[in-house]
């Protein structure tokens, strides 16, 4: 992707080291919804964070992003700049449905404090990226569930960040389409360098998309597997080296209940 | 990636169900202003024309009325005090209940004046503001601040409450600033709310105008119907109630659908899913 001679993306090293976290709640409890969390992701990883529903991996989403802090232990976004800067992508699209798909990237770059003159050249490129550059005119009420989420892709690819965290994004979508947006993100990820932090409850899911799994127990979460996964890509998802990795961490989460 | 711009086309075929159901919607309003003005003129038939005229009577008078131009000296004085008292009832009721929704202590105090004021009999604040300003312009302006104040926060608040904390968590993950926040995410997610508010809040300030002008002023529609009603004529009262009913209804049509379609352009349906008050 030419784009990054202007703003070069520098790879980014994500540590997250003895992490917990605790709210407090009403009634002077506390809820630990994080406990001792250790892991790293190597720069431009792909590294998925695999647990069962409600186990605490959007809470951990939000302290690398910076949302909030965690109770004990450091997070740490490491590169050359000193500053990483991070995008999202939710389980929703969550698209401002009174503004064009171009709109809503402009939104993300004018939030983020992108220069006026990229937007117009970024907004292309990552339309196009996305295979959206033909609806960049449409209102996001009139495009399809996979569409949606595709502008929503687009909308933190073109911020440039150095990290994309995705909570979720193709859980609601139907399979067929999930599929082909999985293997987009893929292809997407193989021609930029950014590292993707990419939360879902599905193994299968993880092991077709990642370098890396990050396995969580319930809540309080803690990290019960940590695999590399190496399987040349580009990868099926009906591969039995997938579904044998996939059991592996299904294991794992059954040892932990 | 597979997508291609095959599906501008079932967006076009929506575009021409839309139309066709549109124009459907156009069709049964007629169909519905028409029965009802026929059975109307069937029910004339066996009453006295005193106690009910026919549909052709009135259309009469109201022709002479709107041709005369008298309609429209009395519709000049009552659009402006619906205008003014909607005015100041309105601009207050969005700035309060957009404090209400940002600030639950907010919310908690005033939360039950709005309903006590919404409890208020109409009639009863009309009185006493009658006995407060006398035959004034004044007491036209306070009883629709008064009375439709309560009304038009009730109906904003309540919708407001729906907003989507999806999208506000979203533009904070994005680092959007609070004026960004607030001008492309909140106040565009509050339109529809507060289309359904002003809607809400004409109807109730033009009922209020008219009682008033019919209690203690001596201009307006209000005041016109009650010297129709002294000479008992209600042919006279029927031509300015219906007189002034069309031209809201032109109001309705002409000037809030019309913003409506404008503000809520994005939608791929064009169907309103507020409730239509009027």
């Amino acid at each position: 992707m030419s784009q990054n001679n202007t703003n070069p993306v520098l790879g980014t090293r994500i540590n997250v080291d003895d992490v917990s976290k605790e709210y407090s709640l009403q009634n002077n409890d506390s809820l630990e919804v994080l406990a001792d969390i250790s892991f790293t992701i190597e720069a431009q990883g792909f590294t998925c964070l695999l647990g069962p529903s409600g186990c605490g991996k959007s809470t951990l989403m939000n302290l690398i992003a910076g949302l909030d802090s965690p109770t004990s232990g450091s997070i740490r976004l490491e590169n050359e700049k000193d500053d990483a800067t991070v995008a999202f992508v939710f389980q929703e699209p969550r698209l401002l449905d009174w503004r064009t798909v171009r709109e809503n990237l402009k939104f993300g770059l004018r939030a983020m404090g992108v220069s006026k003159d990229e937007w117009e050249s970024r907004i292309d490129t990552y339309l196009s990226l996305v295979g959206l550059l033909d609806f960049a005119d449409d209102y996001p009420q009139s495009l399809s569930g996979g569409m949606k989420q595709r502008v929503a892709l687009a909308r933190a690819m073109a911020v440039e960040s150095d990290v994309i965290l995705m909570d979720e994004p193709f859980s609601s979508l139907d399979e067929i389409t999930a599929r082909e947006l999985r293997r987009d993100l893929v292809e997407i990820w193989e021609t930029e360098d950014k590292t993707i932090l990419f939360v879902t409850h599905d193994p299968l899911e993880a092991a077709y998309l990642s370098e890396q799994i990050v396995v969580l127990s319930q809540r309080p979460a803690s990290v019960v597997g940590d695999y590399a996964i190496d399987i040349p890509r580009p990868r099926e998802i009906d591969d039995r080296e997938l579904a044998k990795i996939s059991k592996r961490c299904i294991d794992d989460l059954r040892d932990h209940i | 990636m597979a997508t291609t711009r095959n599906s501008t086309e079932s967006s076009s075929t929506l575009g021409t169900f839309v139309r066709t159901t549109f124009q459907g919607a156009i069709f049964y309003r007629l169909l519905a202003v028409l029965v009802f003005l026929a059975l109307w003129e069937i029910a004339s038939l066996f009453f006295l024309k005193n106690f009910l005229p026919q549909v052709g009577t009135i259309a009469a008078r109201i022709w002479v009325l709107y041709s005369s131009g008298a309609f429209f000296v009395q519709l000049a004085d009552t659009l402006r005090r619906v205008f003014v008292g909607f005015f100041f009832a309105y601009t207050i009721s969005i700035l309060l209940g957009i404090w209400m929704g940002m600030n639950e202590k907010i919310e908690k105090f005033f939360e039950i004046l709005v309903l006590i004021g919404i409890s208020i009999p109409g009639l009863g604040f009309i009185i006493v503001a009658i006995i407060w300003f006398g035959i004034s312009e004044v007491t036209a302006y306070t009883s629709v601040f008064v009375l439709a104040t309560p009304l038009i926060i009730f109906n904003f608040w309540k919708g407001s409450q729906a907003i989507d904390t999806d999208l506000i968590e979203m533009a904070n993950a994005f680092q959007a600033s609070r004026w960004m926040i607030l001008r492309e995410v909140l106040l565009p997610s509050l339109v529809p709310y507060m289309l359904a508010a002003a809607r809400f809040g004409l109807s109730a300030s033009w009922k209020v105008t008219v009682l008033v002008e019919l209690l203690a002023l001596n201009s307006g529609v209000g005041y016109m119907i009650n010297q129709q009603f002294q000479e008992y004529s209600i042919v006279g009262v029927m031509a300015w109630m219906f007189g002034f009913t069309i031209v809201m209804m032109a109001i309705e049509f002409g000037i809030l659908k019309t913003i409506e379609r404008w503000a809520t352009k994005w939608r791929s349906d064009q169907r309103i899913s507020q409730p239509e008050l009027l």
